[in-house]
């Protein structure tokens, strides 16, 4: 697993989160750095670069994609370095999950769709007619926002790029620090495929 | 971590393992090992998430937790399951017996997870790519043969996929493979459409009459909104598709290419490279398509792809070169990028004067040098001249055309026009005579492409100084930088004389040995990459320079490749290269000792030869110490005989050395600095030198013109039957024989050709050139007749060269 990303529908980055950034020689694998040692400050710098380049290449190789009505089902494409894409709207929002090597497209593709539905549900919380949508995903009601719900739903769904569980609603419960419910004893049983 | 709360556990393990360092793991392992068997499949998953982290940090400690992990396979929980046998394999990764057991054993109880079953299948297909021989590989392609039919989509395409890529696959094998995939080509998901494309684009590499019954579900998805799998449909129906369809495959692309990106573009390009030369009479349609997407939009790397392509294409099928150039030429008519003009107008300059009607060339060609920048200008020069020097009708009008760039504002470009003009006989009689020194100096080593017009010889009034117009420089830039560096480096008595370039050393282009790089690579990156350049420096004798016993000796005419003596896994790993020099060969032992509690002193190696009378061992440099980890050098110098000038002889080897006892841990001398050690003797493998080692793998220019000056006093011919029964295989082992540097591309056979000749050149020790000419014959009943003719300006060396075939 390589990295998360949302953006809203121009392609601005609302959230970012790249699992490969501890080992840093697959971070520079994007964009090779120009050689010599690497003090603290330049590993740093290398990294933000890196990243920039595969936001920046994730963001190239779909946009042909966006605007054709393909939020039914995640769609895919190749970047550089042997990455897939897969990334899909979610209603005002745009889901980007890459990998490589054994973490193949069908895989993403299963992990978008928990996502996906995770997010939606989240949204719904703060109303029942509330689409997910750059400003409810940013908004705050004080204590909490959905931004950091969001954050919580990757820790627990993708822990440092290892999937541990595609069960939405097992997720959904996680985050708020209660236990699964009976329903849903069985983690990753409710996968939709 | 105590917390009777499923939730509150998970986390708590999860934060642990984050935070934890391997000393500290000790004191929480048994809670992590109850965790890993939790009936609650948060706990479970958490812990065997934590112990895949943890395995990095501290993988004894995780490698105890094997009972519970195998239990945890068991699960009746899929997401725990697929997290256990993830962690089983790390931990049983090292010992491949143990991934055969458990991957058969599993493959037999069907799991619940089809993210599992993905794993398995992976484990499984990468034990068949280790060992395709396996006692249990026919089980297994049943068991992949069985998931094909698996409930979940994931499965079948992870069994597959895994089936399509087994090492040397049977079409019948593979038969039912490509039904699924052929069945999800038409799946709703783009997801599984994309892998399904990914597999099939590499099955039609190696396979593509296998994929034939998909071409009509795969021309679909050419239409389909998603670009990245369009263009993997249209690369893998470019490689199955038949001649037929090559018309409307075209225009279906054509009606896309716009909307891709240019790295895509690029493997279309490669595809119709492919395809044209798997029908060269579709040519023309191809090279038009592919001069249409030369004048639309595209960055430069995607311009270079086709400029290649239609180049590579001219080469591989003549028909396409008059048609090639002229594309090119309206190409650079409106090219905004310098490199990829340049290289065309050198290239209509080789072959525009042998077209059918090259004076159309000239107006593209002064059109660059009205229009276009600094560097164009300077490279359109030289190709009118190359017109001119070759088609003596069209010369005093181009003579007219290149006047005019001698005011032109750059200087490189009135350099050019001046040489140019001086060149094809502007003020005749004059530089004449330095010119002739020039070519005569003319060799050393050389990257041309062999197929030049000037192989053809120059046809022209004033062949002297014409044809340098015409040829290209005797040597590569970087060969000549190489030369230069070397000769300065360790200058020979006759500095201070006019530097020729036949007084350059001898420069080979060595290609890097990558099996003994990969050999050579150590447990870091770091001792990786040293031995890495250990293994290709500039100068491979380099270090010779600097020992001061082997000054006298003089320069070093060419260094052999490396040879191993030991195996790369042995206690010393010691490796040779020869270093020949002007009646002296030096042994050049490489020494590397990986041993941890010893220290070696005075390293030599004994050598001894199987015939005393061709060698002498004159001089021995011993490596004073040796490090656990440390290479180093130690010297034999071996004269040659009188009489000798480059016999082959065999040498059996001994590393001879003082073993000191070192402390691992600290690297510190167990005993006194000045303690003795103890000798010890440690055999090595026999070493051989060949008449083959004496001799430089260099070109000396256009082969045909120095066969004739060479001439025929010092001709040596021979008739030789040789016991094999392949042309290229003979070709490959002539030229391994003499050791010499093949020339006007005669190195690769035509399939199916029953003789081949082959012209190979190289210089011989003391700066001899040598040209060989080898006819080869391959009859079923008579065997590989091979007639050869050496010819050099000395007759035992022209012998010696012939007595190198065994």
């Amino acid at each position: 697993m390589n990295s998360v990303l949302i953006c809203n529908p121009d392609g601005k980055l609302l959230l970012s989160r790249y699992f490969e950034a501890q080992s840093h020689g697959s971070e520079c694998a994007f964009e090779p750095s120009s050689g010599g040692e690497h003090t603290a400050a330049g590993s740093l710098r290398d990294t933000a670069k890196g990243r920039s380049s595969t936001l920046s290449e994730v963001l190239g190789q779909t946009r042909h994609l966006w605007t054709k009505g393909t939020s039914e089902c995640p769609q895919v494409a190749r970047a550089k370095g042997g990455l897939i894409i897969v990334f899909g709207a979610v209603e005002d929002l745009l889901l980007f999950l890459c990998g490589s090597g054994e973490c193949d497209e069908l895989t993403l593709a299963d992990m978008l769709a928990t996502l996906a539905k995770v997010i939606v549900a989240l949204c719904r919380q703060g109303g029942k007619h509330q689409r997910a949508t750059e400003t409810a995903f940013l908004s705050s009601n004080g204590t909490s926002s959905i931004y950091s719900k969001a954050c919580l739903v990757i820790d627990e769904m993708i822990p440092g790029g290892i999937l541990e569980s595609l069960d939405s609603d097992a997720i959904l419960s996680s985050i708020k620090l209660q236990k699964p419910t009976s329903a849903a004893p069985v983690a990753g049983s409710k996968k939709g495929r | 971590m105590n917390s009777s709360e499923d939730l509150y556990r998970a986390n708590s393990i999860r934060v642990l393992s984050r935070i934890i360092d391997a000393t500290m793991l000790g004191a929480i392992e048994r809670y992590l090992k109850q965790a890993i068997v939790d009936k609650n499949s948060l706990v479970s998953s958490s812990a065997l998430v934590s112990g895949i982290l943890l395995y990095k940090i501290s993988p004894e400690v995780v490698r105890r937790w094997v009972n519970e992990v195998t239990e945890g396979v068991s699960s009746q929980h899929e997401m725990v399951q697929y997290h256990a046998l993830s962690l089983l394999y790390q931990i049983k990764a090292h010992d491949k017996l143990a991934v055969s057991k458990l991957v058969t054993q599993l493959s037999k109880s069907p799991m619940r997870s089809p993210l599992a079953v993905c794993l398995l299948i992976r484990y499984m297909s990468k034990i068949l790519h280790d060992d395709i021989s396996a006692t249990n590989a026919r089980a297994a392609y049943q068991f992949l043969e069985s998931s094909l039919r698996h409930r979940s989509d994931m499965v079948m395409y992870e069994a597959a996929r895994a089936i399509c890529n087994l090492p040397g696959v049977e079409m019948n094998d593979l038969s039912p493979a490509i039904n699924v995939l052929q069945m999800f080509l038409t799946s709703v998901k783009p997801a599984l459409k994309f892998g399904t494309m990914r597999t099939l684009s590499e099955v039609a590499a190696k396979y593509p009459m296998s994929i034939l019954k998909c071409n009509s579900d795969m021309e679909v998805l050419i239409s389909d909104p998603n670009r990245s799998i369009a263009t993997l449909a249209i690369t893998t129906l470019l490689k199955t598709g038949s001649e037929g369809s090559v018309d409307r495959l075209m225009k279906q692309i054509s009606s896309f290419m716009n909307e891709i990106a240019d790295e895509f573009k690029i493997v279309v390009v490669k595809a119709i490279r492919q395809l044209c030369l798997k029908y060269p009479l579709k040519h023309r349609v191809l090279v038009g398509f592919l001069a249409t997407f030369l004048r639309e939009e595209g960055g430069f790397e995607f311009k270079k792809a086709i400029t290649d392509c239609i180049v590579e294409l001219m080469t591989a099928i003549p028909e396409t070169k008059e048609m090639s150039l002229f594309h090119l030429c309206d190409f650079i008519e409106d090219c905004e990028f310098t490199a990829l003009s340049t290289q065309i107008l050198s290239l209509v300059g080789e072959l525009g004067p042998s077209t059918s009607a090259p004076a159309r060339y000239i107006r593209f060609i002064y059109n660059r040098v009205i229009l276009e920048n600094a560097a164009v200008r300077a490279a359109a020069v030289p190709a009118l001249a190359k017109f001119a020097a070759r088609l003596p009708s069209l010369r005093p009008s181009i003579r007219v055309l290149i006047k005019r760039s001698l005011l032109d504002e750059d200087d490189e470009v009135r350099d050019r026009a001046t040489v140019a003009l001086t060149l094809l006989g502007d003020n005749d009689g004059e530089d004449e005579a330095g010119a002739d020194a020039l070519v005569e100096g003319g060799h050393g080593a050389e990257e041309t492409k062999g197929d030049g017009p000037a192989t053809a010889g120059p046809p022209l009034g004033k062949p002297t100084t014409a044809h340098l117009l015409l040829e290209a420089l005797p040597m590569s830039f970087s060969s000549l930088e190489k030369a230069v560096k070397a000769y300065h480096q360790h200058m020979p008595a006759t500095a201070g004389q006019p530097l020729v370039l036949s007084s350059l050393p001898v420069v080979e282009e060595v290609a890097v040995p990558t099996g003994i790089v990969a050999k050579g690579a150590g447990k870091d990156g770091r001792s990786g990459s040293a031995s890495a350049a250990e293994v290709a420096p500039d100068d491979p004798a380099e270090h010779v320079y600097k020992v001061p016993e082997l000054e006298r000796l003089g320069r070093v005419f060419r260094s052999a490749t490396p040879v191993e003596l030991t195996e790369s896994e042995t206690e010393y790993v010691v490796r040779c290269v020869k270093h020949i020099m002007d009646g002296y060969v030096v042994l050049d032992f490489t020494i590397s000792n990986t041993i941890e509690e010893q220290m070696l002193r005075n390293v030599t190696v004994e050598v001894e030869q199987s015939d005393p009378d061709l060698y002498e061992v004159e001089a021995s440099v011993a490596l004073p110490e040796l490090k656990c980890g440390d290479t180093g050098h130690a010297y034999v110098v071996l004269k040659l005989a009188e009489g000798n000038a480059a016999e082959p002889a065999a040498f059996s080897c001994e590393l001879k050395f003082q073993a000191l006892d070192v402390d691992p841990a600290t690297g510190l001398l167990e005993g006194d600095e000045d303690e003795e050690g103890f000798e010890e003797e440690y055999p090595l493998e026999q070493l051989n030198i060949a008449t083959a080692d004496f001799m430089a793998k260099v070109s000396l220019g256009d082969f045909r013109r120095g066969w004739e000056q060479m001439g025929a006093e010092a001709e040596v011919l021979e008739k030789f039957a040789l016991g094999f029964k392949r042309l290229q295989e003979a070709v490959a082992a002539v030229e391994d024989f003499l050791g010499m540097q093949t020339c006007d591309g005669t190195g690769s056979v035509a399939a199916g050709k029953k003789e081949h000749a082959l012209h190979l050149c190289g210089i011989f020790v003391g700066n001899v050139p040598v040209l060989v000419r080898a006819q080869l014959n391959v009859d079923p009943q008579a065997g590989c007749i091979l007639k050869i003719a050496v010819r050099s300006n000395q007759p035992d060396v022209s012998r010696m060269v012939a007595d190198c075939i065994q």
